[in-house]
């Protein structure tokens, strides 16, 4: 991250007072013709853990790889403090993504910066139209 | 140190504070008292003229000449320090005299003295005069003494100078008393009589975390560094709300532009240091670049690096979320909140606290505990060659 750009998280003392939490972000890579699998997998996995608040903010491909970034909420900072049920559940949630998908190499990763190419990205896919494209053919669509 | 020790260490004093305390004991070598080794080199008054260059120097090569080229540079002396910069003494007085012809000599020699500097009129003693191995084994002797009772100077040492482990510590002190060792004047004396070598570095180590950290990132951000972290500190002791950044500047008395501009020299700061924490050689570049990979780079060619970032990942989430085990910490969010911050939002330690609304010492403590359990071999294992997906 360049020192311009403003680090997503850097909100969280700058509405001190109001619930702040922290988002961590998660990216996986994976080579364009096994991403449908792995976007099952991870459907399974977050369908598994409903309560834990995750969304892509990152999107980012060469001709033939394809890395996507979540943010996931580890909590507000008493959950995080207290080790509360729904931070541990974040915990676990990351835990699983690492362990089962460990062929799309996991990486820990700061949040792309409002306005980067990744999160310009991201934005776009999530606003497309989800009827027209569905499965395989939205990856394909997006990657062009 | 011998059994003679004992007797000294059980004697009590009064300390220059007005507290009651143990002496400081004086050190012998192969029989020999600290002041009849130390007196073999008379101390004597010097200027001492200090600076750098680029290129290697011969500095005996300067020390033979300058008698030659000035009658009144009649003693002169060097000793090597462990920063590496080049250092010569002179008798008090000829301190310019002789910058200036040190000057003329390297410029001679096609080399560009640095930063040339004189401190006047302080306290030398050529140790080099002194029998071989005594000095050494003295400066062993003290070392082994302060060790142990220097705890929390160790532990500053660490925080301060990331990438320096424990481990180091031992041998950064030893450098540190040699640096010291011309400068002790065995005869200061004071309300318990005369001050011991010990004593002397014992009194030096107080100030050593913070000389070292200036020596190794520059004065003023580590001054800068230091006050933003006690007005931090001192707000959350008070029970308040963080404080703002107008707050923070009228603190240090400067502009809210001038505090922007030091926080984020001390923020980049951080994100070239913090890495080499993880996995030396981690990563090539300061944070950013290797965690986020634009729209228009080649993915494939961050192979390597995705797969040294992955295994880095997974020792940490094995570190702080181990579900099987019984211990209290084994879901330990603060330490995976702290790492986070610190590693990959490039925050500092103070200001990983104020985001976490935790003190300083309980975002180390939450470090520690990931550091501590993170298996570096299981990082290097986990590394997939690209080429073979193996």
């Amino acid at each position: 991250m360049s020192s311009n750009e403003i680090a997503p998280n850097s909100f969280l003392d700058d509405f001190a007072g109001l619930s702040t939490q922290l988002d961590v972000g998660l990216k996986l890579t994976s080579s364009l013709e096994k991403f449908a699998p792995v976007a099952k997998a991870l459907t399974a996995i977050f369908d598994a853990a409903e309560s834990v608040p995750v969304s892509l903010v990152g999107l980012s491909h060469d001709e033939q790889a394809l890395s996507v970034t979540f943010s996931i909420t580890l909590g507000t900072l008493d959950e995080i403090r207290n080790a509360s049920p729904r931070a541990i559940s974040a915990m676990n949630l990351m835990s699983q993504i690492i362990q089962r998908l460990s062929s799309c190499e996991p990486v820990l990763a700061a949040l792309p910066a409002r306005g980067s190419a990744e999160a310009e990205a991201a934005q776009a896919f999530l606003a497309m139209e989800p009827a027209s494209i569905v499965g395989d053919a939205r990856v394909l669509h997006l990657v062009g | 140190m011998n059994s003679d020790d004992e007797k000294s260490e059980d004697e009590f004093i009064t300390t220059s504070t007005n507290r009651s305390g143990r002496k400081v004991p004086d050190i012998y070598v192969r029989g020999l008292h600290e002041t009849e080794i130390l007196n073999q080199a008379q101390p004597r008054s010097c200027d001492r003229i200090h600076w750098d260059t680029h290129e290697p120097l011969d500095i005996r090569q300067i020390i033979e000449s300058l008698p030659d080229r000035n009658p009144s540079l009649v003693e002169v002396f060097t000793r090597q320090w462990s920063d590496g910069q080049h250092r010569i003494w002179v008798t008090a007085g000829s301190g310019e005299v002789a910058r200036e012809e040190i000057r003329a000599l390297c410029l001679e020699q096609g080399i560009d003295p640095i930063n040339l500097r004189i401190e006047r009129d302080v306290p030398f003693r050529d140790l080099d005069s002194i029998e071989p191995g005594l000095v050494g084994e003295l400066i062993g002797s003290c070392v082994e003494w302060l060790y142990p009772r220097s705890f929390s100077v160790r532990q500053r040492v660490a925080i301060e100078l990331d990438g320096v482990d424990h481990d180091d510590i031992k041998g950064m002190m030893y450098l540190f008393v040699h640096d010291l060792a011309d400068r002790f004047d065995s005869q200061r004396t004071g309300r318990n009589g005369t001050l011991n070598f010990t004593a002397f570095a014992f009194g030096k180590l107080k100030t050593w975390p913070q000389d070292l950290a200036r020596a190794t990132y520059g004065r003023s951000l580590v001054e800068d560094r230091v006050a933003l972290g006690r007005i931090s500190e001192s707000s959350q002791a008070d029970g308040g709300l963080p404080m703002s950044i107008v707050d923070r500047a009228d603190a240090l008395g400067v502009s809210v532009t001038e505090l922007r501009r030091r926080e984020a020299a001390i923020s980049q700061l951080a994100q070239v240091r913090r890495p080499d924490m993880i996995s030396s050689g981690a990563f090539d570049e300061p944070f950013g670049s290797t965690t986020q990979i634009p729209a228009d780079t080649d993915v494939s060619e961050e192979a390597l690096t995705r797969s040294r970032d992955a295994a880095i990942t997974k020792a940490i989430f094995d570190a702080v979320n181990d579900p099987s085990s019984a211990s209290r910490k084994s879901q330990d969010p603060l330490a995976l909140a702290a790492t986070y911050l610190t590693f990959w939002e490039g925050l500092g330690r103070a200001e990983v606290a104020r985001q976490l609304g935790v003190v300083p010492k309980t975002v180390s403590a939450a470090l520690s505990r990931t550091l501590e359990k993170i298996d570096a071999e299981s990082i290097e294992g986990g590394l997939v060659d690209p080429a073979n997906g193996t």
